[in-house]
């Protein structure tokens, strides 16, 4: 990354002929494009703040262009996390109005499917825990699991439906954020690369330098996903997130193939420590973290994955990994080996060690961090805008945030490399 | 085409004829079956590129959907449908009512 | 399986290449989509071709090539009705092979590859243009040369030099043509006759001229700056509307007239299908004047990524005499035997890479045509996108074709972009009043939409 000069300049733009002229000074600027930025670009704007969003290349042109839509408490055990999930779901249905945009949104619910005895009794036991949350869970036995979904495979013994969970199109739902960011009056800059931020003397974020101009700042939100350490290395914070990338495959439209968005439970398994049961799967299932999920999207296609391993920022589609995928997918719906692949596709979660996201103020004066949310980023977008809006606004927060501080890194502490 | 036999097939359940070696675009064609398949919007469409690479041409062949037609030969026997891709919604709601 | 060279496209070039290579090679494959080789231009002597009206130097070069392949054939494992999806940079290349012996086969490694896969027709939209009966030049000339007729009354309209031989073809077997809107000059047209004068190309011109002489002598119309500005039907073809254009291929308002048609062949040109290139991480470049994308070759046919060499219409268009040429100067490369390309008639090559280009920047479109596109009118065919879609989309902060995918869906479906990618950047520039950056899109795996069976690495099904 090159150093530009201090001082106020213009230029031209490398992408496109058209300059961009940037404000000499906003009060909040938010790096990062993704549905996290424009969610909170949005809610800072229409709580009244002069923000602005700084994007290095095209709305959701990061993670959130390359990732599922899936609007999520099916993954979560009780606990902070799982409320946060709960409560931003419970603000999408009210969304498309209040953006005055359509963002494909859609509640079917998820179906988890278990393949065996031992993951059927997990199940149960997960099942009531999460049902006392007060949360919609319930299970289904061999007969109602294949009355549900007839295009499964034979051996699935069992389904746990989470009838609350939602579908989105991501992209679209980060541009609805922008949308309505900027009619409430923010200024988004695209194609605008961060270079370096600025603090003065008593340690308060002052100015950020960017290939577009310098702008003077009160506040920066750092909602840069997997890119925000290097932004938080800009201000000398430590930020440990690091990418965790997942595949996905988008096939054509076709006859029905499940009825609702379905997972694996077999993933959810390793999340709930029970470290005597292994899955069936391959070496290189293992390897790749693959576990099945099929989503039908808005556009009547489907979304087959998941994957997730530690490949640096690698983006490229792994043809080992696709091919495991595809295998595991024919696996639980058998019908699925005639539909065509159309793309495929790889996104980097941004991971933080403790699987929860950071959102919150650090010891840079006026510097914040909302990102880390690894694969529920899509899920979060709407709280996580609220928390920051309240956040800068001084007002009560409805969840304690304290488990998503930053500082709970900065205290020497071995960083779990899962 | 030269000494090349009639082969039997169906399409949309009506029992036609093509020449060996056609494509199943070609014998379309040839029976002035223009429409081959029907977006989820109405709009029907048929071949455009004939090369295989537009996917314009496909149809349902065996009951199999999405079959490009103008790199598919007819074999005996095989059922061709037009395709209507209103059929393809999969959304509960969507599937009850179809 | 392993190979040695592994030649993707058994057109002209690759055919060549193959034949090239096996004095050199030991294991060879030569894969190809069709279940015939040949490609879009050359048939064995085996296929029968209405010989009256087709060129005669195609006919002639097929037998040939096809003659020599016969005499090698034993050394070449010829995969036919196979597909490609995937090559890594391991040069393992995945495929999906429809039928025949070699039905198990579904990955090959290999140690230098060939991409020789052509070209294909570039389109543009028109309002209607969606409709059963319209065709690309290209796709109709493949129905016409098996003998099937798509329609009754046809309209040819576009630019380039693919019209003509096509008219004769349809003359030849009958079909009734209503008229050719030709979106050049009756002077670009000759002058195109002059450029091939003066660079060798007197057999094709010899050959353009025959069909030329077909048409006229039939009394086809043929109205030189015309385009066709609307098709009119509701689930067909059942007429179009064509308009005078200006030498920007502006429609001049008040010159449409309409004409009685059932099927419609549209095309401007040809362009190199470079998506497989791209997938492999080769290095391309834009070339303004010939209105295309082309990958970058070292004079001896390799591209950027070693290993990796290309050849024919799939690098830039010059017909199947110079990409014969160009698919053994390939071979020759990949095997290592630089001393052999010094028999080659490179002079020949040369001269039909110029006509090539010459032809390429005549058939450039003018982006007065753009102006025939209504807002109704679908330019993403597989998702159903329309102009008013891109018009909406550039009002809100759009940045280049990728961030225009993201907020339109366009090039999403099937053909994963082929025919809407190519103007998507033009619309874009038009709908929004700004200049971009030339992009395309990200090119990913699979190369062209296969099974998730086949991904999943099961064959036979």
């Amino acid at each position: 990354m090159q150093r530009a000069t201090e001082v106020n300049c213009f230029f031209a733009c490398n992408h496109q002929r058209n300059i961009i002229i940037m404000k000499n000074f906003v009060e909040i600027a938010v790096i990062g494009g993704g549905v996290i930025g424009t969610a909170i670009t949005y809610y800072l704007a229409k709580a009244g703040f002069d923000v602005c969003l700084i994007e290095r290349n095209g709305i959701a042109e990061g993670t959130s262009g390359r990732c599922d839509g899936r609007v999520i408490v099916y993954d979560q055990v009780p606990g902070e996390s799982c409320r946060l999930a709960k409560m931003s779901l419970d603000l999408f249905p009210q969304l498309p109005d209040e953006l005055g945009f359509d963002i494909g949104w859609s509640q079917e619910g998820t179906l988890l499917l278990m393949e065996s005895e031992a993951e059927y009794q997990i199940a149960e036991s997960h099942c009531k825990c999460m049902a006392e949350t007060g949360l919609p869970y319930k299970m289904l036995d061999y007969h109602q699991v294949h009355s549900e979904e007839p295009g499964l495979a034979e051996n699935v013994v069992g389904g746990l439906s989470v009838s609350c969970d939602g579908s989105v199109n991501p992209m679209a739902l980060a541009q609805g954020f922008e949308y309505q960011a900027v009619k409430q009056g923010a200024t988004v800059y695209s194609n605008t690369n961060v270079l370096d931020i600025k603090s003065n003397r008593s340690n308060t974020v002052d100015h950020i330098i960017t290939d577009q101009g310098t702008i003077r700042v009160k506040k920066i939100i750092n909602a840069a996903g997997s890119w925000a350490g290097a932004i938080g290395q800009m201000v000398d914070l430590s930020i440990p997130i690091k990418p965790r990338q997942g595949q996905l495959i988008v096939t054509e439209r076709t006859f029905p193939v499940s009825r609702q968005p379905v997972s694996e439970f077999g993933y959810i398994v390793t999340r709930l420590e029970q470290n005597d049961y292994q899955r069936e799967v391959t070496p290189v299932m293992e390897k790749y973290g693959i576990a099945f999920a099929l989503e039908p999207t808005n556009a009547n296609n489907f979304l087959i994955g998941t994957s997730r391993c530690f490949t640096g920022f690698d983006l490229t589609s792994n043809k080992e990994l696709l091919t495991a995928m595809a295998k595991r997918a024919i696996r639980f719906y058998p019908g699925l080996r005639d539909i065509h692949v159309i793309r495929s596709y790889a996104g980097l979660r941004p991971y933080a060690p403790d699987h929860l996201p950071i959102i919150s103020d650090t010891e840079i004066e006026g510097f914040y961090i909302a990102a880390g949310h690894e694969g529920n980023g899509i899920s979060m977008a709407p709280i996580t805008g609220e928390l920051i809006a309240n956040m800068i606004g001084n007002i009560p927060q409805r969840i304690d945030i304290d488990p998503f501080r930053w500082q709970r890194f900065s205290s020497p502490k071995e960083v779990d490399n899962a | 085409m030269p000494n090349n036999k009639s082969i039997e097939f169906t399409l949309d359940n009506k029992t036609i004829l093509a020449t060996e070696g056609q494509t199943i675009a070609e014998a379309m064609i040839a029976a002035g079956h223009k429409t081959l398949r029907i977006s989820k919007e109405g709009t029907h469409q048929g071949v455009f590129c004939g090369i295989g690479v537009c996917f314009g041409c496909r149809m349902i062949v065996n009951g199999i959907p999405n079959i490009r037609t103008c790199v598919t030969p007819v074999t005996y026997g095989c059922s061709v449908q037009t395709q209507n891709e209103a059929d393809f919604v999969n959304t509960k709601e969507g599937i009850h009512e179809n | 399986m392993k190979t040695e060279l592994a030649i993707v496209g058994g057109g002209p070039a690759g055919i060549a290449a193959a034949v090239e290579a096996s004095k050199y090679a030991k294991k060879i494959v030569l894969i190809d989509e069709n279940s015939v080789l040949g490609g879009k231009v050359l048939r064995s002597p085996k296929v029968p071709l209405d010989t009256v009206h087709s060129d005669p130097l195609a006919i002639k070069a097929g037998h040939q090539l096809f003659d020599e392949f016969e005499t090698v054939k034993e050394k070449i494992t010829t995969l036919t009705e196979t597909e490609v999806w995937h090559i890594s940079n391991k040069k393992v290349l995945s495929l999906v092979c429809r039928s025949g012996k070699y039905k198990d086969v579904n990955s090959i490694q290999a140690d230098q590859i060939i991409l020789a896969v052509g070209a294909r027709d570039k389109t543009i939209p028109f309002p209607g243009w969606h409709l059963p009966g319209v065709m690309t030049i290209g796709g109709l000339k493949n129905f016409i040369q098996n003998g099937i007729s798509p329609g009754k009354r046809i309209l040819i309209t576009g630019t380039g030099v693919l019209s003509m031989p096509l008219a004769a073809q349809l003359i030849a077997q009958r079909v009734k043509i209503s008229a050719i809107a030709e979106a050049g000059t009756f002077l670009s047209q000759a002058q195109l006759g002059l450029t091939l004068l003066m660079n060798g190309g007197q057999d094709k011109l010899k050959y353009g001229m025959q069909c030329w002489r077909s048409v006229k002598r039939k009394g086809v119309p043929i109205h030189y700056s015309h385009v066709i500005n609307r098709v009119h039907g509701s689930h067909q073809v059942e007429g179009a509307s064509i308009v005078q254009v200006d030498k920007n291929w502006h429609p001049i308002k008040g010159t449409e007239k309409k004409i009685e048609v059932d099927t419609i062949a549209t095309g401007f040109g040809l362009i190199p299908q470079i998506e497989i290139t791209r997938l492999c991480g080769c290095r391309h470049t834009y070339d303004r004047k010939l209105g295309f994308w082309s990958v970058d070759r070292t004079p001896n046919m390799e591209t950027s990524i070693p290993g990796i060499y290309v050849a024919g219409d799939g690098v830039s268009i010059k017909g199947h005499t110079a990409a014969i040429i160009e698919g053994q100067l390939a071979a020759i490369s990949a095997c290592k035997r630089e001393n052999a390309s010094s028999n080659l008639p490179v002079k020949k090559m040369k001269q039909m890479r110029k006509i090539g280009s010459r032809i390429s920047e005549q058939s450039a479109v003018h982006s007065g045509i753009y102006d025939i596109i209504s807002d109704d009118t679908l330019i993403c065919r597989c998702e159903e996108i329309r102009y008013a879609d891109i018009l909406k989309a550039a009002q809100s902060n759009v940045q280049d074709i990728n961030d225009l995918k993201r907020r339109t869906r366009l090039g999403m479906g099937h053909c994963q972009g082929r025919y809407c990618g190519e103007i998507a950047h033009d619309l874009l520039q038009k709908a929004s009043g700004k200049e971009f950056k030339h992009k395309s899109f990200t090119q990913r795996l699979p190369l062209k939409p296969v099974t998730l069976g086949a991904i999943s690495g099961e064959t036979n099904h």
